[in-house]
């Protein structure tokens, strides 16, 4: 009986260790929704507007952007001065991100935020103490520098997923928001 | 106390800031967008990249003619010539043309024919004025990202405590007592490793990352640094602890140079071995 126990412990330890716990993902919490548009655009008010690309944009801006479009439904909200500011989520082969985006009534890009960089990590993840630092910590959340979210000193990541979403921004500000 | 956390992309990376400090919330985001601007100036300025950056118009000119340049170029040039000097070649700007070669850096035209037995020896610093003895091209990549995270905190309010990471070259005020975690090499992912800060400034290096586009090289031999550690070195100032990460990597024995500099490294292997180096 005894050795079933442990012959069963055994097993799930294996799984926990080498399956699952590589999954867990390290998220890093930036700005809040609020404050990126407080941060790209000050106090200019702005409202949310519901809008779904039709299949046919969605095909002009895959052609025009050269990348594949994910979400048909837009987070936008349209500002006082004319501009756009947009929510969005960057898919990498590691790493998923979620981006705000502001664009002027001319269509240039005013400025962009990282909201929340999630990035796959080896097995140091299993440390309850490094997972337990994360959770809970939606945005707008007021984080301690260096006490809830630890530093990081590691070599360069590139930021190519980033440019391309940017220009995908960019492609369906003129094919869909620009005149609305 | 109010706290944020910012992440932009720049510096060809992922730049983070975070500010803690008496607020408001708007104060905060002003002293971050300020930073920002700060790290903009300087890549606007040693961008290889950038055709109109002050170093491509030194690095298309200074042959034919000295080249008065800004402080911040002057500051960073000072510091990688004396570590050229320091190491006897092993640090070496002048390798541009190398990275080019190997795709890690983009070819930026019209630069001049670089003469192959061109090196650090052949850039000449005087105070504010720049010229190249032979034509060359100078790459600050090991050595700009963390002058640009140094210009950052400076520029922040010294009220506020404040982290500036620029993909791993990172600088805190105030930094005793605080946590940092190093990527380390793994044999399927990095590892994070957790040590306590030993100095304000804190870079990692490694030339496992870049799938194969080397972009620390051998100066003498031309040839592509490889290696499978990852290097980091606690250092007084950013600037100089992201450049002595491609001296730990390139000079073996580079203890006294540590010392000198009052900076510390310590290297990890994909086997999880941690080795020290100074202080």
């Amino acid at each position: 009986m005894k050795r079933r126990s442990s012959i069963k412990s055994l097993f799930w330890g294996l799984l926990s260790g080498s399956l699952l716990a590589p999954r867990v993902t390290h998220a890093a919490v930036y700005l809040s929704v609020g404050q990126a548009q407080q941060s790209i655009f000050g106090g200019a008010g702005m409202s949310k507007k519901d809008i779904t690309l039709t299949a046919e944009q969605v095909r002009a801006i895959q052609a025009a952007a050269g990348t594949r479009v994910r979400n048909t439904r837009l987070q936008a909200w349209k500002v006082s001065n004319g501009g756009w500011f947009i929510v969005d989520q960057v898919i990498g082969k590691h790493e998923n991100i979620d981006i705000a985006v502001g664009l002027g009534s001319d269509g240039r890009v005013r400025g962009m935020e990282i909201l929340v960089y999630r990035e796959s990590y080896g097995h140091e993840v299993r440390d309850a103490r490094w997972r337990s630092q994360f959770s809970g910590k939606g945005p707008g959340t007021k984080l301690r520098l260096g006490k809830d979210i630890k530093n990081i000193s590691g070599a360069t990541l590139s930021c190519d997923h980033i440019t391309t979403a940017v220009n995908r921004l960019t492609q369906t500000w003129q094919v869909a928001l620009r005149h609305l | 106390m109010f706290a944020i956390q910012q992440c932009r992309p720049g510096l060809g990376t992922y730049v983070e800031i975070a500010l803690h400090g008496p607020g408001p919330e708007d104060v905060l985001l002003g002293a971050s967008a300020l930073a920002f601007a700060e790290i903009e100036r300087i890549q606007r300025l040693m961008s290889f990249h950038d055709p109109a950056s002050e170093l491509s118009r030194i690095n298309r000119t200074a042959h034919l003619e000295a080249c008065a340049i800004s402080e911040d170029l002057a500051t960073v040039l000072r510091c990688a010539l004396r570590l050229s000097e320091l190491t006897n070649g092993r640090f070496d700007v002048s390798i541009a043309p190398e990275l080019v070669r190997r795709g890690a850096l983009p070819e930026v035209s019209p630069l001049p024919p670089k003469d192959s037995e061109a090196s650090w020896l052949d850039i000449d610093l005087k105070e504010r004025l720049v010229r190249f003895r032979r034509p060359l091209q100078i790459d600050l990549g090991g050595i700009a990202k963390g002058y640009a995270v140094d210009r950052a905190l400076a520029v922040i309010d010294p009220e506020i405590e404040v982290t500036v990471n620029a993909g791993g070259d990172l600088a805190m005020r105030p930094w005793r007592g605080e946590r940092v975690q190093l990527k380390m090499p793994g044999f399927w992912r990095p590892r994070l490793w957790e040590t306590a800060m030993e100095a304000p400034a804190v870079a990692t290096s490694a030339s496992y990352y870049l799938d194969g586009r080397a972009a620390i090289i051998l100066p003498h031999a031309r040839k592509a640094h490889r290696s499978h550690r990852s290097v980091s070195v606690f250092a007084p100032s950013c600037m100089i602890a992201d450049a002595l990460t491609k001296v730990v990597h390139l000079m073996p024995g580079c203890e006294s140079i540590l010392v000198q500099y009052e900076a510390s490294a310590i290297i990890g292997n994909p086997w999880g071995r941690i080795e020290r180096l100074g202080a």
